[in-house]
């Protein structure tokens, strides 16, 4: 029982976002994906979640091998993701919104429309439910994104940077729910910036660089890497 | 209020139904045609609000179906002797597969919406073109039904009863549309008409959902032509197979409301009138094709003054066709 990333390799024409990169990601853990900008993190959930085939490399859920699967169907058997570029359905509200992911388990109405109110709850949006989405701050549309994400009850979850831009007190809030879902059983990916956040709820950190596994091991294990540190600190030579 | 019993909805149509059957009881006989063609405008638009609005895909392929539809059964009853009504179902049946042939190239991949609107329209030619070649090669005087009063073939001498006829089959379409907005079907297709790619990461099976939509309302579309073909007893190529039928659907529910439940209706009885009106100019004016330009120009109008169109004056809806 696992999501597991098999060799994974994904080329953008002439760019290798992603080479030969494994990960394996058990039910109820929480698994922090890090690397400078670019290093190929959002394209890891890309493949995961099928929006892109790999160019090679096998992706398997809970042993069955979905690396041909349409994300459609890895939906529904328990992988949910958000994106860091958020994609409100605009012109809906925000609990149809939700209750879009809920329709994927729950065929009638009023259950979807259960699971969905429940799910605005857990990210703070219930009382937007009748908003329409399009006049959500970007702050509230990456809730949106957690909701709808949670409303199609996944078995593994993967967040594009949803707590970029929250102030400390909401990312606690935030934080708290990871936990309680990690809790539950649910395995999470965590794409994140803020090392605050990795180090309190990760229990696995992976570091990403160029496409290429860096390193892996626990937040601690990172943390002293002396190749991670100079990966940021060259990434930050390069910028500045 | 109505939200607490969902249910209630459902009487809405039932309720216009005997509205209009109310209404047509004062209404002087020369209007029976324009109230037929009310209901045939209403009617297919409300099929292709299904395509176009809640799906937001321009179909520019339903005033074709319409026609096959209408040549079809007229066909069939004429030569063979099949009942209109059983000529109307082998109708839809041929309709529907050219549908999803249609769909199968157009939602396999992921295709843009130009190339799905200019693919729409390239089958809509083709089926117009074959149909008037058919035309040419057998039936060069057109097809002509009997008349005789045969209610069973949708022939009537009161012509108010197509009418009657036509406005059931706006009820069940509104019906359908109730139905659909408020379950879970419509909630896929409002998602895909919203971001593709976000409906995918949420389960939704973008093709399987538009081939069903795209086979579904052109079967549902050529219903009315088999009305139509009862109710007209000439059936020409010209006429029933006239890309004309494709721009009234286009102007009645840009008009009335794209993606609203009773855009159709108000659109077709708005656009309904104003045919009435332009047909009642001299002679004159009323030739040289002043009604497309007018249909023409109310679209461009309602384009840019109402975007939600006359019903979207009159309430914001709270379902999934906010716009
Ligand atoms: N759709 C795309 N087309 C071409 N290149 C892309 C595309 N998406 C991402 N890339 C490139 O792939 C690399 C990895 O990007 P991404 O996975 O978004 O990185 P991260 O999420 O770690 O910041 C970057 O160099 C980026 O410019
Ligand atoms: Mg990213």
């Amino acid at each position: 029982m696992a999501l597991v990333a098999e060799k994974v390799s994904k080329r953008y024409s002439g760019l290798l976002a992603l080479d030969s990169v494994s990960l394996e990601l058990p039910p109820g853990r929480i698994l922090a994906l890090i690397g400078p900008n670019g290093a190929g993190k959002s394209t890891m959930f890309e493949v995961l979640s099928g929006m892109r085939k790999a160019d090679g490399g096998k992706v398997v859920l809970d042993g069955t091998d979905v690396t041909e699967l349409p994300p459609w169907q890895r939906c529904r058997l328990g992988i949910a993701r958000t994106f860091q570029v958020v994609r409100p359905l605009a012109a809906m509200t925000v609990l149809d919104n939700v209750k879009v992911g809920a329709f994927v388990r729950h065929h009638d109405a009023s259950e979807a429309e259960a699971v969905a109110r429940e799910a605005l709850e857990q990210v703070g949006l219930a009382d937007r439910a009748s908003q329409l989405a399009r006049s959500l701050t970007l702050l509230q549309r990456k809730q949106l994104e957690v909701a709808r994400a949670l409303a199609t009850q996944p078995r593994y979850l993967l967040l594009d940077e949803c707590f970029a831009g929250l102030r400390a007190a909401e990312q606690d809030v935030s934080m708290q729910l990871v936990r309680r879902l990690a809790d539950r059983g649910l395995g999470l990916i965590l794409v994140e910036h803020s090392m605050r956040i990795v180090m309190r709820l990760a229990e696995e950190v992976m570091v990403l660089h160029h496409g290429k596994k860096l390193a892996q091991g626990t937040p601690a294990q990172i943390a002293k890497n002396p190749d991670v540190r100079a990966a940021y600190l060259g990434a930050r030579d390069v910028v500045g | 209020m109505l939200d607490h019993q969902p249910w209630l909805r459902y009487l809405q149509p039932v309720v216009l139904l005997i509205v209009a059957i109310l209404v047509a009881q004062v209404v002087p006989s020369r209007y029976a045609n324009a109230l037929v063609l009310f209901t045939l405008y209403a009617y297919i638009s409300i099929c292709w609000n299904f395509v176009g609005g809640l799906a937001g895909k321009l179909s520019l392929a339903h005033g074709a179906f319409f026609g096959l539809g209408a040549y079809i059964s007229a066909v069939l009853f004429v030569d063979l002797g099949v009942p209109l009504l059983v000529g109307g179902v082998i109708a839809a049946a041929v309709v529907a597969i050219f549908a999803w042939i249609m769909s199968a190239i157009a939602f396999r991949r992921r295709i843009g919406a130009l190339y799905f609107a200019l693919l729409t329209l390239a089958f809509a030619y083709v089926l117009l073109e074959l149909v008037r070649q058919y035309e040419i090669a057998y039936k060069l005087l057109g097809v002509h039904l009997p008349l005789v009063d045969d209610p069973l073939n949708l022939i009537f001498l009161n012509k108010f009863n197509s009418f009657y006829i036509g406005m059931v089959m706006v009820a069940i379409a509104l019906a359908v549309w109730i139905w659909v907005s408020r379950h879970r079907f419509g909630y896929m297709l409002a998602a895909i008409r919203e971001d593709e790619e976000a409906a995918k990461a949420l389960g939704v099976n973008v093709p399987s959902v538009l081939t069903v939509t795209m086979v579904a309302t052109a079967a549902a579309t050529s219903f009315a032509g088999v009305l139509a073909a009862g109710y007209l007893l000439s059936v020409e190529a010209n006429f029933v197979m006239s890309f004309e039928w494709m721009n009234i659907v286009l102007a009645v529910t840009l008009v009335g409301g794209l993606g609203r439940m009773y855009g159709p209706v108000v659109g077709a009885a708005f656009i309904t009138i104003i045919g009435e009106i332009v047909r009642s100019l001299p002679q004159s004016i009323a030739a040289g094709g002043i009604s497309t330009i007018v249909y023409g120009a109310l679209v461009l109008l309602a384009a840019t003054l109402l975007p939600s169109g006359i019903v979207g004056i009159a309430r914001r809806d709270r379902e999934l066709v906010v716009r």
